[in-house]
């Protein structure tokens, strides 16, 4: 494999080499630096989108969470997909209708002009900063583990997610959005083809899916409905994490972006349903690895059991083409957010554009810095780390929403909520507060809230506008016969 | 034609809101059962492919209602 390695290691460089270096030389100004021209056709559209929403949390978190969990996982992931690819069409004309209309640098800037309050900016700042960089964080762990035990006499964990954050850093500095694009392509194209190879395999060894399911049943019948042998997939915890990830082109900044740089609306909407299809191909191939994990890797560790059926089993130019997917994958997936987490920041500065920039570039290096401390810390649940940064983001989501869709601008009790909100969560996070408050989990019951409030004072206001609007029309009615 | 693309817009919303609904429901997800078998899948990944492939096909009618509607925002250029 060793040999593989080389090989493909070398290419996939070179690749990265010349993506960067050509963005590089086609790089006019912060705006085509940061936001690629704001010129994206269909397949680039997709596949970047597609790239940094699907990762090493695909490629080796989804297998292992059919493998213990079962078939639920399906619901989880799949369907919450599903809902929010619908919620692209809707969501994305209105955001570019906004975007068009106060401009955009990133979420964080213009939820400040929407709102005509910087407080909402920052309030989005803070939410994609705090649960960002843990979701880099574990991309970068994630690939990291798994290569120190798969090559443990190359480098330690540490020394892998070194090695990932530089060239992470390198590769984004240099090219901008644009260069992060192309290598997300490229990502989506490695991931899309082994996953399947991988997958049929597993297929092919049991003679079929009904052979495996059945064999399954045999071997635990649990995981062939929720909640699941460990009981995760209780109601609330699939609605809650239903709505968090809904939630995600409107709160991950990544993925928002994704939707304004498309070269005009119809593309966007194109590329919801071509999402559709993408995502069924990527997600069917990892039910079929994660059963055969349930078979034959019942009682092994994640690292043995993803070791042992992307690498161990599979013909070297394959294990070698897993490797760098993985590497290719943890890295796409990781610089769109810490590029996003860079464009948020520039969207809430202003003054001269060529210090904003240089600002910019350095808060990215900052950020990356800070991923690779916690990636050093966090565990190594990366299902399950995710989805809190879904649910954390999601705080906001409510506060983004009502920016977007309301005609006027938002009161501050709309920040307020979005901000304690984020707070409570995080409170949770760190066992401040519990993260069950009677028969309901926190997280659902904080979004529930948000929601109903933030519905409810957009409402409100709209109404006592419309109100006013009319009394002044009256008042000047009067005003003009007087005279 | 304007009102036509706004009540099929509905349909395609309430659809989908629908489909969801379902999703969390026994039809979908039986707790602790997995019968009947479909295509040699259990209950929860048939039903569940099925959604899913509902979800992608409203999606798909929601863009082409949409079409009207066209604007070209997008960001600064």
């Amino acid at each position: 494999m060793n040999m593989w390695l080389a090989i493909l290691g070398t290419l996939w460089l070179a690749m990265l080499a010349f993506f960067g270096l050509r963005s590089l030389r086609k790089t006019r100004g912060a705006d085509d630096y940061i936001l690629a021209g704001s010129n994206i056709g269909m397949l680039l559209g997709l596949m970047t989108f597609a790239a940094t929403l699907f990762s090493t949390f695909t490629l080796m978190g989804m297998p292992d969470f059919f493998r213990n969990h079962g078939v639920g996982a399906w619901i989880f992931l799949a369907i919450s997909d599903g809902a929010m690819f619908f919620v692209i069409v809707w969501f994305g004309l209105h955001l570019r209708r906004r975007a068009a209309e106060k401009g955009f640098r990133g979420v964080a800037g213009l939820m400040s002009a929407c709102y005509d309050n910087r407080w909402a900016g920052f309030a989005c700042f803070a939410a994609v900063f705090l649960f960002l960089v843990p979701y880099v964080a574990i991309q970068v762990r994630g690939i990291a583990i798994f290569l120190s035990a798969v090559f443990p006499e190359a480098l330690p964990a540490w020394g892998w997610s070194v090695a990932i954050v530089i060239t992470m850093l390198l590769y984004s500095e240099v090219g901008g959005l644009r260069a992060i694009i192309y290598s997300d392509v490229l990502q989506g194209t490695i991931l899309l083809t082994v996953i399947w190879i991988i997958a049929i395999g597993c297929i092919r060894h049991f003679g079929g899916v009904e052979a495996m399911f059945r064999q399954v049943q045999v071997t635990n019948e649990a995981l062939l409905s929720t909640p699941g042998p460990l009981g995760l997939f209780t109601l609330q915890f699939l609605i809650a994490s239903f709505l968090a990830i809904v939630m995600i082109p409107i709160t991950q900044p990544q993925v928002t972006t994704r939707l304004v740089i498309m070269r005009n609306t119809r593309l966007m909407q194109h590329k919801a349903v071509g999402l559709g299809v993408f995502t069924l191909l990527i997600l069917l191939p990892t039910v079929a690895i994660g059963m055969y994990g349930a078979v034959h890797y019942a009682d092994a560790s994640t690292r043995d059991f993803l070791a042992g059926v992307l690498l161990f089993e599979q013909l070297d130019i394959i294990a070698a083409a897993v490797v760098i997917g993985l590497l290719a994958a943890a890295i796409s997936t990781a610089d769109s957010q810490i590029f996003a987490l860079g464009t948020e920041l520039r969207s809430l500065l202003s003054g001269d554009e060529q210090k904003v920039l240089i600002f910019t570039r350095i808060a990215i290096m900052f950020f990356g810095l800070a991923a690779l401390v916690f990636s050093i810390l966090s565990s190594d649940e990366l299902v399950l780390l995710a989805r809190v940064s879904f649910a954390g983001t999601s705080m906001v989501g409510p506060l983004i929403l009502a920016g977007i869709l309301s005609p006027r601008p938002p009161g501050i009790e709309v920040i307020i909520a979005g901000a304690v909100g984020l707070l409570l969560f995080l409170a949770s996070l760190l066992n401040l507060v519990p993260s069950m408050i009677g028969p309901l989990r926190l997280d659902l019951l904080l979004l529930l809230a948000i929601g109903a409030f933030t519905l409810a004072s957009v409402l409100y206001r709209n109404y006592r506008f419309k109100t006013l609007d009319q009394v002044t029309k009256v008042t000047d009615k009067d005003v003009n016969r007087g005279e | 034609m304007k009102n036509r693309s706004t009540l099929f817009w509905r349909l395609c919303w309430i659809g989908a809101a629908l489909l969801c609904v379902l999703t969390f429901t026994p039809v979908v997800i039986p707790s602790g059962h997995f019968t009947p078998f479909v295509a040699g899948m259990p209950r929860t990944i048939w039903t569940g492919i099925l959604v899913y492939i509902g979800l992608v096909l409203l999606t798909l009618a929601a863009n082409i209602v949409y079409k009207e509607r066209d604007i070209d925002g997008g960001a600064d250029k």
